[in-house]
C-alpha cells in the first residue's frame, strides 16, 4: 500500500503535470502508477530532466538511449517509489548534474552531496538530524491508510519502523522521497518495550498523537 | 479471437507480491527478459478472467481485510454490507478454481440457468481440453443412466470369443481420462450408477469386466465437478451418503446481477460462449497442474493455526449422555444406535448451550473433511501468495468444506431465536459464525497462551526411552493433575473431551512404561 500524505522532500509545493511524455517514457507511466508512484510528479520530473538533456544537446528520443532509461528510473524513484532507489543512483552516474538536479528538483550544487549519499536512504539535500522526513498514514476517508489514529509505534534498528493502527501492525518502508506500508502478520520485536523507547541503533524518531491519523517520522537527532 | 475476451491483465493480480523487491530500468521500460509468471499468479489471472469476462460474477463474499472493514447497516432487519480492505473473492468461482488446482471434487448447487455447468466446462478448458471436447464429455445425470453408459461397454466380439473375464476388453468412455470430469445433475442418477461413480471418485479408478482404468490421467491430478439443483435431498434419486461425503467443497452458484445486463445482450447478439474464448496463456498443461498441486501441499500450517483448528474440531464429537463409558459419550454412538442426537443434546438440561458449540450440530467432523479443510486452506494461502496458512485462509474455505458435512441441530435455540433466524437456511453464514465463535472462545479461554495438555503431549513426543522412574512418576502426577484441573471446573464440554482422552492416553503410556521399569528392576 502506497500512501503519500506528506513527504518532506515534496514540501516545495504541488507539481504541475506537464501531460504526455514522449516515447519511450510515455509507455512507462502506467507502470509507475501500478507501483504506487505519483504520476504527476513522475511526468514533471521526467519532463524537466528531458529538457535539461535537450539543453545539453542530447537526442532524447532514441528508445535504447541509456540516458533516457537512467532519467526515467531516477524520475520513478522521485515519484515516490523507494524500490527504485538503488537503480536511480546507479543510473544517475551516466547523467549530467543539471539533468539530475532537474529530475530531483534540487539545486545543481546539491547534486554532488546527493550522489555521495547513495547508501543513505534518508538523505535529502538540505536536511539533517532532527528534520522531519515523512508523515505516514492518514485518515482513510481522505485517501489515507487508517480508520483510527495509530495506537503505537516501534522504532527498530536503522530505518526499521512499525506502526499499530486499526488493530493491525504495519511495517513502514521509507526513504527520503517515498513511503510504503506493508501489513505485518506478527507483532514486531520491541512492541512490548515502554512507550518512547527506541533501539540504540535507530536512525529514526516517530511520534503519534491521539487526535491525528498521521505518524510523524524524523531523522534521529 | 476478439479483444473483448482475450485481455489478460499484465499488471500483477495481487499487489504486495513484490513487497521489498527492488526495481530497475528493465522493470520500468518493460525490457526485462520475459519470465513466465509463477503458477499462483497464473491461477489468479485465470480467476480474474473468469469473474470479469467469462461468468460475470461481481460478488465478493469470501472477504479478506487487513484492517477494519467499512460497514453499513442497511434496512431495519439487520442487513449489513461490509467493504473489505484486502483482495476478496467470489466463492462460486474461487472454490471451483481451487478444486481445479488441488485436484478435488466440487459440488455446484443452485437453480437452473445459473452457470454451474458453464463454470465446470471452463475448468475443463483451463486444463487444456478443447471446448467442444469438454462439452461432449459432460455426463448428463438422468434416471436411465446405467453403469455402462457411465464407464463404457465390453467389446461384443470379446464377449463371444473370450475364454475368461479378464480377456474381455472394455471400450472405456472418453470422459474418464479427461483431467476435468463433469457430472451434471448427479442427484438424477440411479443409486446403482451412483455406486459406480463413488468408486471412481473415492478410489481413482473404474472397474468393469475385471478390467481397471485409472481416472487420474497423465498428471495424476484430476478435478471433478458435480452439479445439483439443491443440496437438501431433492432430485430424482437421493444421493448416497458416501458419494455426498466425497464432495470436498459445496458452493452455491450465485445469481445474476441485473446491472450487468448489457454483457448478456452482447453475448446473445454475437452468439458467443465464454469457453470458446479462454486465452491460451491461462491454460495449464499436465506438468503445470502437477506442479501446482505439489506447491499447494507444500504450504506450511504454522503451530498457532493448527492449534486453533484443533480447538475448533474438538467441540463437535462429544455429547453428554451419548453413552455411559467416557469414550462413547459421542454423537456417533447415538447416531449408530439409531437414536436422535438432537434429543440427546436437548436432554442434557444442565448444559450451557451458548458455551457448548457442539450443541449446535448433530454430528462431528470426519477425518476426511478435516484433511480436505487443511488442503483447501493451503490452496487459499497459496492462491493469495502468502507464505503459510493463516487463520483467515481457514476461515475463508471452512464453510464451503463443511457445508453438508457438519450438520446443524435444528432444535438448538440459536436457530429458533429472532436474532439468528437466517442461519437456519444460510449454512455458509452459520459455519462462518461457528468458526468465529470458536476463535472467540479460544482467545477468551487463553488457549493460545496456555496449553498444558499440548505441553504434556510435546513432552512425550520424543518417546519414553531412557526416562527414569522418578521422572516418569512426576509426569504421571502431572497428567493426573491436568485431569483434576479440568474436573474442578464442574463442567464438561467438547473442547475438553479430546484433551481428557489425550491425557488418558498419556497416563496409559507412562504407567505401562513405569510398570515395565519396575519389573525389569526385579
Amino acid at each position: 500500500m502506497m500512501r503519500h500524505p506528506g513527504v518532506s522532500a515534496n514540501d516545495a509545493g504541488v507539481v504541475a503535470d506537464p501531460g504526455a511524455l514522449p516515447e519511450p517514457l510515455a509507455a512507462t507511466v502506467e507502470r509507475v502508477a501500478t507501483w504506487g508512484g505519483d504520476v504527476a510528479r513522475y511526468r514533471a520530473a521526467a519532463a524537466a530532466g528531458l529538457a535539461a538533456l535537450d539543453a545539453a544537446g542530447h537526442d532524447a528520443t532514441a528508445a535504447t538511449d541509456a540516458a533516457v532509461r537512467a532519467l526515467g528510473t531516477l524520475a520513478a524513484w522521485r515519484s515516490g517509489i523507494p524500490a527504485f532507489r538503488r537503480s536511480a543512483h546507479e543510473g544517475a552516474g551516466a547523467l549530467p548534474d543539471a539533468a539530475v538536479a532537474a529530475v530531483l528538483g534540487i539545486g545543481v550544487a546539491a547534486v554532488a552531496d546527493w550522489r555521495a549519499a547513495a547508501d543513505d536512504p534518508l538523505f535529502w539535500p538540505g536536511t539533517g538530524p532532527g528534520d522531519e522526513i515523512v508523515r505516514v498514514g492518514g485518515f482513510r476517508g481522505l485517501g489515507g491508510a487508517w480508520t483510527a489514529p495509530p495506537a503505537q509505534v516501534v522504532v527498530g534498528a536503522g530505518e526499521d519502523l512499525a506502526v499499530r493502527a486499526d488493530g493491525a501492525w504495519w511495517r513502514v518502508e521509507l526513504d527520503a522521497v517515498g513511503v510504503r506500508l506493508h501489513a505485518l502478520e506478527s507483532v514486531p520485536l520491541g512492541a512490548d518495550a515502554p512507550a518512547g523507547a527506541a533501539h540504540p541503533d535507530a536512525r529514526l524518531e516517530a511520534a503519534i498523537a491521539p487526535d491525528s491519523y498521521l505518524v510523524t517520522v524524523r531523522r534521529r537527532a | 479471437m476478439s479483444d473483448r475476451w482475450s485481455h489478460v491483465s499484465s499488471s500483477p493480480t495481487r499487489s504486495g507480491a513484490d513487497q521489498g523487491a527492488e526495481l530497475d530500468a528493465d522493470d520500468l521500460f518493460g525490457t526485462a527478459a520475459p519470465v513466465a509468471p509463477p503458477l499462483d499468479e497464473r491461477l489468479r489471472q485465470a480467476y480474474f478472467w473468469l469473474v470479469n469476462r467469462a461468468v460475470i460474477s461481481p460478488f465478493y463474499d469470501v472477504e479478506f481485510s487487513r484492517d477494519a472493514p467499512l460497514s453499513f447497516e442497511l434496512g431495519d432487519a439487520g442487513a449489513r454490507l461490509e467493504l473489505a480492505t484486502d483482495q476478496s473473492y467470489s466463492s462460486n468461482v474461487l472454490l471451483p478454481l481451487l478444486t481445479f488446482a488441488v485436484g478435488g471434487r466440487c459440488l455446484l448447487i443452485g437453480g437452473p440457468g445459473r452457470g454451474k455447468t458453464t463454470l465446470a466446462v471452463l475448468m475443463g478448458v483451463l486444463a487444456g481440453d478443447e471446448p467442444a471436447a469438454v462439452r461432449t464429455a459432460v455426463v448428463q445425470g438422468q434416471p436411465q443412466l446405467t453403469v455402462s453408459d457411465l464407464v463404457g461397454a465390453p467389446l461384443p466380439r470379446d464377449l463371444v470369443e473370450a475364454e475368461s473375464l479378464d480377456a474381455v476388453r472394455v471400450a472405456w468412455r472418453g470422459w474418464l481420462a479427461r483431467p476435468v470430469k463433469i457430472v451434471d445433475e448427479y442427484n438424477r442418477i440411479p443409486t446403482k450408477t451412483q455406486s459406480a461413480l463413488l468408486t471412481m471418485v473415492a478410489e481413482g479408478y473404474v472397474e468393469s469386466y475385471d478390467q481397471q482404468l485409472r481416472t487420474a490421467g497423465e498428471s495424476g491430478v484430476d478435478a471433478w465437478y458435480f452439479t445439483a439443483n439443491d443440496d437438501a435431498g431433492g432430485g430424482t434419486f437421493p444421493v448416497i451418503q458416501a458419494l455426498r461425503d466425497r464432495m470436498d467443497v459445496t458452493v452455491a452458484a450465485l445469481g445474476f446481477n441485473s446491472r450487468f445486463f448489457g454483457e448478456l445482450v452482447a453475448r446473445v447478439e454475437r452468439g458467443e460462449r465464454p469457453e470458446d474464448h479462454v486465452p491460451p496463456e491461462l491454460r495449464f498443461d499436465a506438468e503445470g497442474r502437477r506442479s501446482m498441486a505439489a506447491e499447494i501441499r507444500a504450504v506450511p500450517v504454522p503451530a498457532p493455526v493448527l492449534r486453533r483448528l484443533e480447538f475448533f474440531t474438538s467441540h463437535f464429537e462429544f455429547v453428554q449422555h451419548g453413552g455411559r463409558a467416557f469414550e462413547y459419550r459421542t454423537k456417533d454412538t447415538v447416531a449408530t444406535a439409531g437414536a436422535s442426537v438432537a434429543e440427546v443434546i436437548e436432554s442434557n438440561g444442565g448444559a450451557d448451550l451458548e458455551a457448548d458449540l457442539g450443541a449446535q450440530t448433530t454430528n462431528s467432523i470426519s477425518v476426511r473433511a478435516l484433511q480436505t479443510l487443511v488442503l483447501y486452506a493451503k490452496a487459499m494461502a497459496w492462491f493469495r501468495g502468502v507464505a503459510e496458512v493463516t487463520h483467515d485462509d481457514v476461515a475463508a474455505v471452512l464453510p464451503f468444506v463443511l457445508r453438508g458435512k457438519l450438520l446443524p441441530n435444528p432444535t438448538h435455540p440459536r436457530f429458533e431465536g429472532e436474532l439468528d433466524r437466517e442461519l437456519a437456511t444460510d449454512a455458509v453464514a452459520w459455519l462462518r459464525d461457528l468458526w468465529r465463535q470458536s476463535s472467540a472462545q479460544f482467545a477468551t479461554l487463553r488457549r493460545d497462551r496456555e496449553d498444558p495438555v499440548g505441553r504434556l503431549l510435546a513432552e512425550a513426543a520424543p518417546g519414553l526411552e531412557g526416562l527414569d522412574a522418578l521422572t516418569t512418576s512426576r509426569r504421571v502426577t502431572a497428567v493426573e493433575s491436568a485431569i483434576g484441573a479440568i474436573a474442578a471446573t464442574g463442567k464438561l464440554y467438547g473442547r475438553d473431551y479430546d484433551d481428557l482422552l489425550a491425557l488418558k492416553y498419556l497416563h496409559q503410556r507412562y504407567t505401562n512404561y513405569l510398570r515395565w521399569l519396575e519389573s525389569s528392576r526385579r
